[in-house]
């Protein structure tokens, strides 16, 4: 995707979250609603500022005489130096942590920790099941001495209450 | 009074748990440093929550010595795999790594161990001396000049952070908008909290920059496919450089040093940015340039000394202005907060036992830092081995535990992953994160200081201009804003072409 084909998402995204605050603005009163006004239109401003500029830039690099052995547009987006992004595997490592913090209270941190560990190392195939259980022990024992023990912080403790 | 405060600050460091948390954290800075899928600022903002069961002093002296710590761990990678352990190590890579290929590895540690003591110790005693001084000029401050103080702090960080200006400072803008989230300070209402009475206390910025800072830094360690690291063969040679090294990095050492710790006052700026500006300035006044590149001490050290110069330099504006001067110490202010310690004027008169006993800490740690340097940085190499993927799901846990510690809140934990979802997009999109937390930090600030004035002015709008500190300010910021023009460069292009 191009650039400014991304910024301008942002941008929508900015005046969509600007719009939702703007309309609960409206249930305070307007001392405490001033600042966050001036806020919310400079946001505006400069986001469709944002999408002119990425546009021009974009315009202006596309004229540019490019060698034909180097990478472009989105290939560009994609080619780092150490290699092309996964994002499929970005997006499984994100789903996996937004199911851990899901499963935190329910199930219980000295669970759903190990488990996170285990399942995210064999996911990723970083090392041996073996490896991943012992780090997923000293891990969770860990952080029990020092928030528990140490700290006196509670921990949710889920299905071990 | 300053000298019995600094005298106070010696005492509370000369206990055996607050030694013994300096040397722990300057320790615990170096490997950190030493990892090139760590940073300084993850590091801080995921060992935030164990000072919680410290006293306020001890718990931020263990902070500001990691900090210290992984500025110079950071060389370890760049000279030996070069792979920069923290981004503040980036120059170090151009001569640390062929001194390495060179069979003198441990000559460039030694050397970046010097140059790092060097530079950390002239801004150790930069805070001590400057921030005194700024603090007793900024206690005298009332709204007007603190409304002009957080537009300025704003306005600086949005424009000189990496990327585009529009978008540095829309990110700044809408960390401002999201500080109003929360209880009104003016009225005591609940704003913008949709009817979830988790936000009334607002949103704490310190899980919103764990989520930014960790969580898109461990998606990016899984997002590529995980590169062989380079087999580390063990440094044969000395790290202790001579004496005639020593003499001949000095004079460059302290240059450098002062470089940094101007890059640090400035908000926005890191030793990222330092570490370029000594290195090149330090080329600009060699003699022999030609040897830049090619295993130069002198560019070597020029980098080592101008970002561990940076932590007392980023620090001068913490404790006097509440304004941080770099991300690492804007998670260090959150820890002063957590404690119940409004960063700002006035740490430097209420709360002086804390911030004296912080800079002899700064200080102290560097002596740390050089002795656990030389012990330590051979075993230390063994971190750089660690895989990526291994490091990845380590951060997430870290952060999960990390922002639930801070109010006992499974709903900060929530937040925390939805700012971190926010922050890898932003990162992908080019838009600089630093700005959004500067601006969480600095929102509630500005509110109350722009209401507090307008009541001053009787509701007039030019109270701002008729002050001339606040004037001062204002025109700084606006001049901020608009030399990152295109405007700005093509006017300087025209004026060169004339003269």
């Amino acid at each position: 995707m191009k650039n400014w084909m991304k910024i301008s998402i942002a941008a929508i995204l900015a005046v969509i979250l600007v719009l939702v605050f703007f309309v609960n603005s409206f249930k305070i009163t307007d001392s405490s609603a001033l600042l966050p006004r001036i806020l919310m239109a400079l946001i505006v401003v400069l986001s469709l500022l944002a999408v002119l500029e990425s546009w021009y830039k974009e315009r202006h690099h596309s004229k540019e005489k490019v060698r034909i052995d180097q990478p472009q547009g989105e290939d560009l987006d994609k080619i780092t130096d150490e290699g092309v992004i996964n994002y499929k595997r970005a997006f499984v490592f994100t789903a996996l942590i937004a199911l851990y913090i899901f499963l935190l209270d329910k199930v219980g941190y000295f669970i759903v920790t190990p488990l996170f560990i285990l399942i995210a190392n064999y996911y990723l195939k970083s090392m041996s099941t073996r490896n991943s259980a012992i780090i997923a022990v000293l891990f969770s024992g860990f952080v029990y001495a020092l928030f528990v023990v140490f700290l006196k912080i509670p921990i949710p403790m889920g299905l071990l209450k | 009074m300053v000298l019995d405060n600094i005298l106070i600050g010696l005492q509370n460091l000369l206990t055996l748990p607050s030694l013994l948390a300096v040397i722990v954290g300057t320790a615990l800075g170096l490997f950190v440093g030493a990892m090139p899928g760590l940073s300084a600022t993850m590091a801080i903002a995921l060992l935030l929550p164990i000072t919680f069961g410290m006293n306020p002093a001890t718990g931020i002296s263990m902070l500001c010595a990691l900090y210290m710590g992984a500025m110079y761990g950071g060389s370890i990678a760049a000279i030996l795999i070069k792979t920069p352990g923290t981004p503040a190590a980036a120059a170090t890579v151009l001569d640390g790594y062929p001194m390495a290929q060179q069979g003198k590895a441990g000559r460039a540690m030694g050397i970046s161990l010097v140059a790092s003591l060097i530079g950390g110790v002239l801004s150790s005693l930069a805070l001590m001396t400057i921030a005194p001084v700024l603090g007793t000029f900024a206690v005298q401050f009332g709204p007007v000049e603190l409304f002009a103080v957080a537009v300025l702090g704003i306005t600086i960080i949005g424009s000189l952070s990496q990327g585009s200006t529009l978008l540095g400072l829309t990110s700044g803008l809408i960390g401002l908008l999201l500080s109003m989230v929360g209880m009104d300070p003016i009225s005591g209402s609940p704003r913008f909290t949709f009817g979830n009475i988790n936000l009334f206390s607002g949103i704490p910025y310190t899980v919103a920059l764990i989520g930014l800072f960790s969580i898109p830094q461990a998606i990016r360690l899984v997002e590529k496919d995980e590169v062989v690291k380079k087999h580390i063969e063990k440094f044969k040679d000395r790290m202790l450089p001579t004496w005639q090294e020593v003499k001949k990095i000095f004079p460059n050492s302290i240059r450098s040093g002062l470089i940094g710790i101007f890059t640090g006052v400035i908000p926005g700026t890191g030793g990222d940015t330092a570490c370029w500006f000594a290195y090149n300035e330090a080329k600009r006044f060699a003699k022999n340039k030609s040897e830049f590149g090619r295993g130069s001490i002198l560019g070597l050290s020029a980098a080592e000394s101008a970002n561990n110069a940076v932590v007392g330099g980023a620090l001068i504006p913490t404790i006097t202005l509440g304004i941080p001067g770099s991300s690492a110490t804007a998670i260090i202010m959150g820890g002063l907060m957590v404690h119940g310690i409004m960063p700002g004027p006035t740490l430097m008169t209420e709360y002086a036992d804390v911030t004296y006993t912080l800079i002899w800490a700064l200080l102290f740690s560097n002596i740390a830092m050089f002795f656990l340097g030389l012990i330590f940085t051979r075993v230390a190499i063994n971190v750089t081995r660690v895989k990526n993927y291994v490091l990845a799901p380590i951060i997430i846990i870290l952060c999960v535990i990390g922002s639930f510690a801070i109010n006992n809140s499974l709903f900060d934990v929530f937040l925390m992953f939805m700012f971190g979802v926010l922050g890898y997009f932003m990162d992908k999109i080019k838009m600089p994160t630093a700005p959004m937390v500067v601006g969480m930090i600095l929102g509630q600030m500005l509110d109350t200081s722009l209401h507090q004035s307008l009541l001053i002015g009787g509701g007039d709008w030019f109270i701002f201009f008729k002050n001339p500190i606040s004037a001062v300010l204002l025109f700084i910021a606006f001049f901020s804003i608009v030399q990152s023009t295109p405007l700005f460069g093509y006017i300087r292009r025209k004026i060169r072409k004339a003269t």
